[in-house]
């Protein structure tokens, strides 16, 4: 338990540290995430997820940035592994953004823990520009901070890393994700997860950017 | 004869099938030392672990239980002695390797393995030792996890299976000679907000 809330601590510190490197920016990162299992082998997944920048290059902002709600549905193939596709609309500046979704995540081999390994390919379409593409890994795993497995109404940690590989009209770019947020496990189908996510890129041709947001996620399922 | 083929055949549709198998919740959670029986506190002693104790408390549905976890320095296996909540014990269970059961078990299992599931993964096994105090501390002291004429061996395993296109995690309780004793479904934990 101490060793988590250390951890959880450095990563705050380190968060703020690092601020100064790169052009900042910090905000909030509301979602709303909704799973409905349609048969033992399909499940639906919603998610509306909003974006307020709140400061920028040191300077106090209030920048509503954009809305994403996304579609995606997933196959279980195995034991271990679902395939899942899907699409994703986002709201920005006037404009609709789309985007479509192919997945593949699989869980890890940790009986108590949960550790899932994702991989995303996406493309993403901006009118006026050209299409974007990502292909984007993911491991993210949880703790329970009392006992060995998650229980009804226990803390938990959980913790993301992500890596983003885009291409952009022959221009590519490497994105970083760092996630580290507190849950609350209400029960099974029901959970509340507050944390940071860090997100650093254009640091391979520029001085970088980081874009740090506090995250209030619901995860519902049903 | 041919009657009580019939019933045979469905009362091993009935074992076999997982969605019928009783459904296992557990709850756990740590506590200190201090809340620990005395009983218990001894018995642990006595098999002289260097490594740190850590205490469970272990919730069911009908029962409460009180289980000390180490971690065995010298064979690097996990150690799950179990009590009851007044101190009592009752087994001790280690995880194992599939290499180390007997040739013998391991070919009974996977026979049943196989031909109860379409699909079947083994997630963790392990050896549990029942039977009297002595002969345990004695085979727990010498850090064996082979079976012995002295101590009872049981084998739970932790498995994801697919029936039928259903997937489940059982618990399933072998004994020595790999034949099946027991089968719980645990309840699947929900990643979704790991997937997504």
């Amino acid at each position: 338990m101490n060793i988590r809330i250390l951890l959880l601590s450095l990563f705050l510190f380190v968060s703020a540290g690092i601020q100064a490197q790169f052009r900042s920016q910090y905000g909030l990162l509301p979602a709303i995430n909704i799973n409905k299992k349609v048969n033992p082998q399909y499940k639906l997944n919603f998610k509306l997820e909003g974006r307020q920048r709140l400061y920028q290059q040191g300077e106090a902002t209030a920048d509503y940035q954009l809305t994403d709600m996304a579609l995606v549905l997933a196959r279980r193939v195995g034991l271990d592994h679902n395939l899942a596709g899907g699409y994703l609309i986002r709201f920005q500046d006037g404009q609709r953004i789309h985007r479509f979704i192919q997945q593949w995540s699989f869980e890890g081999g940790f009986t108590n823990l949960g550790l899932v390994h994702r991989f995303v390919l996406d493309q993403t379409f901006t009118p006026e520009e050209a299409t974007q593409f990502r292909l984007r890994y993911r491991a993210a795993i949880q703790l329970p901070l009392s006992g060995q497995s998650l229980n009804e109404r226990e803390l938990y940690l959980k913790m993301s890393n992500e890596y983003l590989g885009e291409l952009q009209a022959a221009e590519y770019d490497l994105e970083i994700r760092l996630v580290l947020a507190l849950g609350f496990h209400i029960t099974d189908n029901n959970k509340i997860e507050l944390g940071l996510d860090n997100r650093l890129d254009a640091f391979l041709q520029d001085q970088g950017r980081l874009r740090s947001w506090s995250i209030l996620s619901w995860y519902r399922a049903f | 004869m041919k009657l009580a083929r019939i019933i045979l055949s469905l009362c091993f549709l009935v074992v076999v099938n997982p969605s019928q198998a009783q459904v296992k919740y557990e709850k756990e959670y740590r506590i200190d030392r201090e809340q620990v029986p005395d009983s218990a506190l001894f018995f642990i002693n006595e098999l002289a672990f260097s490594k740190r104790i850590k205490w469970y408390k272990e919730e069911g549905l009908e029962r409460t239980s009180i289980e000390a976890k180490t971690k065995s320095k010298k064979t690097k296996k996990r150690y799950s002695i179990e009590f009851s909540k007044t101190g009592a014990f009752e087994d001790v269970e280690i995880e194992v390797d599939w290499e180390d059961m007997p040739r013998s078990t391991q070919t009974a299992i996977c026979t049943y393995l196989e031909r109860t599931f379409d699909k079947f993964k083994i997630q963790k096994i392990q050896v549990q030792f029942t039977g009297a105090l002595q002969p345990i501390q004695a085979q727990v002291k010498a850090r064996s996890v082979e079976p012995s004429n002295t101590v009872k061996t049981r084998y739970e395993l932790i498995t994801k299976v697919k029936v039928k296109e259903e997937f489940y995690r059982m618990e399933l309780l072998f004994g020595e000679g790999g034949n099946l004793l027991q089968q719980s479904r645990l309840v699947s934990k929900n990643m979704d907000n790991l997937e997504y």
